[in-house]
């Protein structure tokens, strides 16, 4: 099989693993949805099985559909910003984004603000962490991509101080765990309408990206090797750092902080088809979703309480990086 | 040189000497007690202190004991509920105190002893440690409530042996709360009656509703008694998800606390919760609220059971709740409330009416 043949098969792989995730999570949970119910609800009946058609309607379809999304956000968040700070161990929320969100939602919690109010505001004060960053990287001489990343890792530091304040100051009975729990993630309290607004920006982001992606290997080499390429470096930076923010912001201002996704499933994509982003970031886009969809139906089927996606995702994300390293002996810096 | 020997130790007598007298100076055994806290630690506490109430179902009943002069402050969302100063006058000047106080508040305030809550930040230990007397009081006990329903009553009594009226108004707390158990039990069990499935949700709109108290709780104890199958005894933690509820399917949901009614209201219009059974058979309760929420252990707990024998078993059970809280106001809180008030208590509403949030 040629090389092309090889890495278009495993795109298409990922993407019926992708389908395949996504119907079984419709049909696992803590409810039984029998075959019957199943088939009923496919054919429209709402009358028959009422509160399966609940369960998979109200709460199933929508969390599923944010799961997967947030997966995609995170993981090409993840790979551009590797591509671009040229190292792998960069995670999208590594300017500030996160925890920036955090004050936001946070702040918005405290007030006892609703649930689209603290989404808004997650998603404002993480731009605007972002924002910070740029401003404090721009305010220094060098114009290296690292006094970006150490500005972010600033931004991140002083929101996430901000938010150990705010969690200080709530009260201990309710409003401190609900800040706890929003902060660890969970799809818990995705509807349908906050699912289709992240699918919306996340689809837009990748329509965006998906036609220039071969441009991103030029990226990737650096500035001087664009300039000798006719590549505009500064325009693809800022154009990547602009998508990746709308998306992680987006996805941490639903569903709150998930972590190791937007890390570890650039390294799986690069070690089943090499580098070139012609198909790193459509495997990264099938893998990040199907993985956050299996973290998503294992934080909510085994236990009478949801569990964080962030304990979740940081077990599966941490035994996968270890694979990782054993796999290639160490050398995840190394272009492979 | 030998000057300042001599000075040196002057000063080291001095010192030595204040040492002696101010050790001298701790209350002797007769002005202080030993008694145990909810973890069977034994704790000795000056007798007749000046108390801190930290742990949120210790500042009611003290109240209703008559103890108001000796209680200096109270877990700050205790007084977040607006009966309170209806009822009580002097509950504006008391201190609010969180969980984090420092102890260093504690000591400049007088505080001769903190009934606080078992959790959070090794609160008990790090005030025992600075030499604050802590008991340990919580809506928990394991494996049951049951051995824990009179602690603070007789706790009362020990602590407070000297104030007028406290052992009376103590065991007269006892005596209705034990009669009301016995009543309630027995009823149930000659009549047979169907046990239903209740889910509790503890009203926090944060939370809506994912929000329970557990095996060990008051609230568990009290639907045991009335024979019910209380839900939340087999979650593992309080936070049950959506699915579970839906799973679980309770034919009852009784709601508590302040925020009850934006609870409720989501029960109502959110159409995931349409099929449930509890919802379908427009089987969903309030629990009144008063000086504290009625579903702890505080002079109105007879109510809280009387009132969800009531709605549980309509045809079996039908006490006069209104006439109950309007005795119990006047008896334990010195408090006249009118038949509008106790409409208010009943509905889950503040003194003014309106829903508390």
């Amino acid at each position: 099989m040629t090389s092309d043949r090889k890495m278009t098969a495993i795109v298409s792989i990922g993407a019926i693993a992708m389908a395949l995730t996504f119907a079984i999570a419709i049909c696992m949970g803590r409810y039984t949805v029998s075959l019957d119910a199943l088939v009923s609800i496919i054919n429209g009946d709402r009358t028959a099985y009422p509160t399966e058609w609940n369960i998979i309607t109200k709460l199933r379809i929508p969390r599923t559909m944010a799961a997967m999304a947030v997966g995609i956000g995170l993981s090409v968040s993840g790979l551009l910003y590797q591509e671009l700070f040229q190292n792998k161990l960069v995670s999208p929320d590594l300017l500030g984004v996160s925890d920036g969100a955090g004050i936001g939602a946070a702040t918005a919690i405290l007030l006892g603000l609703s649930s689209w109010m603290i989404t808004g505001m997650a998603f404002v004060s993480g731009i605007i962490a972002v924002l910070a960053a740029i401003m404090i990287s721009r305010s220094f001489k060098s114009r290296s991509p690292v006094t970006l990343l150490l500005s972010g890792i600033i931004v991140g530091g002083m929101a996430a101080s901000i938010v150990g304040f705010i969690k200080y100051i709530a009260g201990p009975e309710a409003t401190l765990a609900s800040i706890e729990f929003w902060l660890m993630g969970s799809c818990e309290y995705v509807n349908l309408d906050k699912a289709l607004m992240l699918v919306t920006v996340i689809t837009v982001c990748l329509m965006v990206i998906i036609p220039v992606k071969w441009r991103f290997n030029i990226v990737a080499l650096g500035e001087e090797a664009c300039k000798s390429r006719g590549v505009n470096y500064n325009a693809y930076k800022w154009l990547i750092i602009g998508i990746a923010t709308l998306m992680t912001a987006s996805t941490v201002s639903v569903v709150g902080c998930v972590a190791w996704v937007g890390l570890v499933v650039p390294h799986i994509a690069r070690l089943m088809v090499h580098s070139n982003s012609k198909y790193t970031i459509p495997v990264t886009v099938f893998f990040g979703g199907t993985l956050m969809m299996i973290a998503d139906i294992v934080s909510r089927s085994f236990t009478t309480s949801e569990i964080p996606l962030l304990v979740v995702t940081g077990f599966i994300g941490a035994i996968a990086f270890v694979a990782i390293l054993r796999f290639t002996g160490g050398r995840i810096d190394d272009r492979l | 040189m030998k000057r300042a020997l001599a000075i040196g130790i002057v000063a080291l007598f001095v010192i030595g000497a204040a040492s002696v007298v101010l050790m001298n100076n701790q209350p002797s055994d007769e002005d202080t007690i030993v008694v145990k806290d909810m973890l069977g630690d034994s704790v000795e506490v000056k007798k007749n202190p000046k108390v801190a109430c930290v742990s949120r179902n210790s500042y009611d009943p003290l109240v209703s004991f008559g103890l108001q002069d000796y209680i200096d402050g109270a877990f700050k969302t205790t007084l977040e509920n607006r009966w309170v100063y209806e009822m009580e006058p002097t509950a504006s000047k008391l201190y609010a105190y969180s969980y984090d106080e420092s102890y260093e508040t504690y000591i400049e305030r007088g505080i001769d002893l903190v009934i606080a809550p078992e959790h959070h930040q090794n609160l008990v230990d790090n005030l025992r440690q600075h030499g604050i007397a802590t008991i340990v009081m919580w809506p928990y006990g394991y494996p049951t409530y049951e051995p824990y329903l009179y602690y603070i009553a007789d706790l009362a009594k020990q602590l407070w042996p000297d104030v007028d009226g406290v052992s009376e108004r103590a065991d007269a707390w006892k005596k209705d709360l034990s009669d009301t158990l016995e009543e309630i039990s027995s009823t149930v069990k000659e009549k047979g009656l169907e046990s239903k499935t209740v889910y509790y949700v503890r009203g926090e709109k944060s939370r809506l509703m994912s929000y329970t108290d557990i095996a060990g709780s008051f609230v568990e104890f009290s639907f045991k008694t009335l024979g019910a199958d209380y839900l939340s005894s087999k979650y593992e933690y309080n936070k049950p998800s959506t699915e579970q509820l839906l799973l679980d399917d309770p034919d009852v949901i009784v709601i508590g606390s302040y925020q009850q009614h934006m609870v409720e209201n989501e029960l109502r219009t959110n159409p995931v919760w349409g099929d449930v059974t509890a919802v379908k058979n427009n089987e969903i309760y309030r629990i009144p609220v008063g000086f504290s929420a009625m579903e702890y252990t505080s002079a109105f707990a007879p109510v809280f059971l009387c009132d969800m024998a009531n709605k549980l078993y309509p045809g079996t059970f039908s006490y006069d709740t209104p006439s109950m809280i309007k005795d119990i106001c006047l008896r334990y809180y010195g408090y006249e409330a009118s038949d509008e008030k106790v409409s208010y208590m009943i509905d889950g509403l503040g003194p003014d009416g309106k829903a508390m949030e």
